[in-house]
């Protein structure tokens, strides 16, 4: 068997954007490929990661501990946890987003990015552009001949823009 | 400020993935910069629910919908899904013209279900086309026009309700990188020969017997499952003695599955009272048990003992009967199993409904573990605590063979 987790726990801290430090176990990080293969290769201890700010490194120190308690008797409520965890304000929800994907969490990138495609589920085009400030830069005789091409069952849907 | 549009690329691949096609088609429309993401978008998913949309309008509009979204595709298709699951398939002239379409395009992942629906033919070119590395097929009709056929770069092959059309010889399939193969509930398995040497995962259900000596040579297996769903009647001899064969064969075995058909199947007497004893890989043992079944039980507990270097053993037991006395008979003559099991470490039982055969097997695997740390009960139904305390009050009773084995009676 190996036995890499005897004796005390390594420790690594993390450097946000703002400089903040963050100190954790390392067994903490192996879910994320990239600081996993910095932590293994390169035997750092810590490591900067400038183009995270903090306050999105701290919700994602949050969910990564929160991941390491799962057992089967608690996916209920870790199910309720990630709900909440992406029920945050659009732009901290990409800042998250990113950082992810930027980190490797391949489990919570998809969990985002599903997250991301829920706010653009079911909603008119115009709906998504407010709601993600897209400014559209058709003309409008581009725009009407485009969305011609859409196909006929697309059609239908809610005008919502809420969220 | 628009940020959405400034995610890198394979965020916004995955996003467009996650969102209904229509959604995803929209996004086009948004502005300049977006209107050929969505159509370059390698991975084309018409899912269930989309499907069923479409197919609310006339018949027509669902045909002319999925051509105009496979006809503005711009480049290669890697992954294309049509779940026709709950579409009312009447006959659909263009499927085949799609599937031939995508194929053109290079697509490398297919799913094509047809659950709950007429049977869908696959279209000859079908087995010709050697580019897959993952395909899916739900309730087709499978009849190459060679007898030999291949998948060269197919990785995963999950087949689900599957008539293999008869034919004269064995459809000999070669899949020289398969990894993971799941067979469930497929029709005329028995004339099919998969050539798949490097075949790790193996999921089969089945509603007959499959000849699974066309894997016996697959030694990278790690993980076997297998179910029958149902008796077989009269058990042939030599098909055991091949099950058999097959499950102490593999070498790299880590997990094993086998449903209560399974070992009622391998117990039928005359089953091999000398089984042997096999230092392999094995890891992890999961069987599904009727404890009414005589042959079933004495044949798990010749059977468990048979893997030394198992760590885990979860049982589902069901169908345990008090008055059950051939059982009840065996199980209270028997004092020990055949051999101890040294390394088992963890045993759950699952579905426990707190009946006499239930706790004899329980006595018999604390008396053969001596390395046990848990032994895990999970109940299958609420007791009333009279209930609970008798039930307690004997498992704490019996012997443990491990010093360091501890009791989890869980709800």
């Amino acid at each position: 068997m190996a036995s890499s987790t005897t004796g005390e726990k390594k420790i690594l801290t993390l450097k946000g954007g703002d400089n903040e430090e963050f100190i954790l176990e390392e067994s903490l990080v192996l879910q994320s490929e990239l600081l996993k293969n910095m932590v293994k290769e390169e035997r750092v201890s810590s490591i900067p990661l400038p183009s995270i700010k903090s306050k999105t490194l701290v919700k994602i120190i949050e969910y990564l501990k929160k991941h390491a308690e799962l057992t089967p008797s608690n996916k209920e409520e870790f199910k309720n946890f990630e709900k909440e965890f992406v029920n945050v304000v659009l732009e901290e929800l990409l800042d998250i987003t990113v950082a992810v994907n930027y980190l490797k969490i391949n489990g919570l990138l998809e969990f985002c990015c599903q997250a991301v495609a829920d706010r653009i589920k079911d909603k008119s085009v115009e709906a998504v552009r407010k709601i993600f400030r897209i400014e559209s830069d058709f003309t409008p005789e581009e725009e009407s001949e485009f969305r011609k091409e859409t196909p006929e069952a697309f059609e239908g849907d809610l005008d919502d823009t809420t969220n | 400020e628009d940020r959405l549009s400034e995610m890198p690329g394979n965020i916004i691949d995955h996003i467009l993935d996650l969102m209904p096609i229509k959604d995803a088609a929209k996004t086009s429309i948004l502005a300049r910069k977006w209107r050929y993401i969505w159509c370059m978008h390698p991975n084309i998913l018409l899912d269930k629910l989309t499907c069923r949309k479409f197919s609310t309008n006339p018949l027509l509009v669902l045909d002319n919908t999925i051509n105009q979204i496979l006809l503005q595709h711009i480049g290669n298709i890697i992954k294309f899904v049509l779940d026709f699951s709950q579409v009312d398939l009447l006959p659909l002239t263009n499927i085949d013209m799609w599937i031939r379409y995508v194929i053109t395009k290079g697509v490398r992942d297919l799913t094509l279900d047809f659950s709950n629906n007429n049977p869908y033919k696959l279209p000859t070119y079908i087995y010709y086309y050697q580019n897959l590395t993952d395909l899916t097929l739900n309730n087709c009709l499978f009849k190459p026009l060679d007898f030999i056929f291949s998948y060269p770069n197919l990785k995963t092959l999950y087949l689900k309700q599957i008539t293999f059309m008869a034919t004269p010889k064995s459809i000999v399939l070669k899949a020289p990188v398969l990894a993971n193969l799941t067979i469930m509930y497929c029709w005329g398995t028995e004339s099919l020969n998969i050539v798949s040497p490097q075949l790790s995962y193996l999921f089969v259900v089945e509603s007959h017997y499959l000849d699974l000596s066309c894997f016996m040579k697959c030694s990278n297996l790690a993980v076997v499952s297998l179910s029958l769903c149902k008796v077989v009647e009269n058990p042939r001899q030599y098909e055991r003695s091949t099950l058999l064969k097959f499950i102490f064969g593999l070498p790299m075995l880590e997990k094993l599955y086998l449903d209560t058909f399974y070992l009622k199947f391998l117990g039928e007497d005359p089953f091999p009272r000398s089984l042997p004893v096999v230092r392999n890989c094995l890891r992890h043992v999961m069987l599904s048990l009727a404890l009414s079944n005589l042959a079933q039980v004495s044949f798990a507990l010749h059977f468990i003992p048979c893997f030394h270097n198992s760590k885990t053993l979860q049982i589902w037991v069901f169908d345990s009967d008090n008055h059950a006395d051939d059982v009840l008979n065996y199980l209270e003559k028997l004092k020990n199993l055949d051999r101890p099991i040294p390394n088992l470490e963890q045993v759950v039982i699952r579905c426990f409904n707190g009946s006499k055969p239930e706790l004899l097997f329980i006595k018999l695997l604390f008396a053969a573990t001596p390395n046990l740390i848990r032994m895990s009960i999970e109940r299958d139904r609420i007791f009333t605590s009279n209930e609970d305390r008798k039930i307690t009050g004997e498992l704490m009773r019996y012997p443990r063979a491990s010093s360091k084995a501890e009791l989890f009676y869980l709800p």
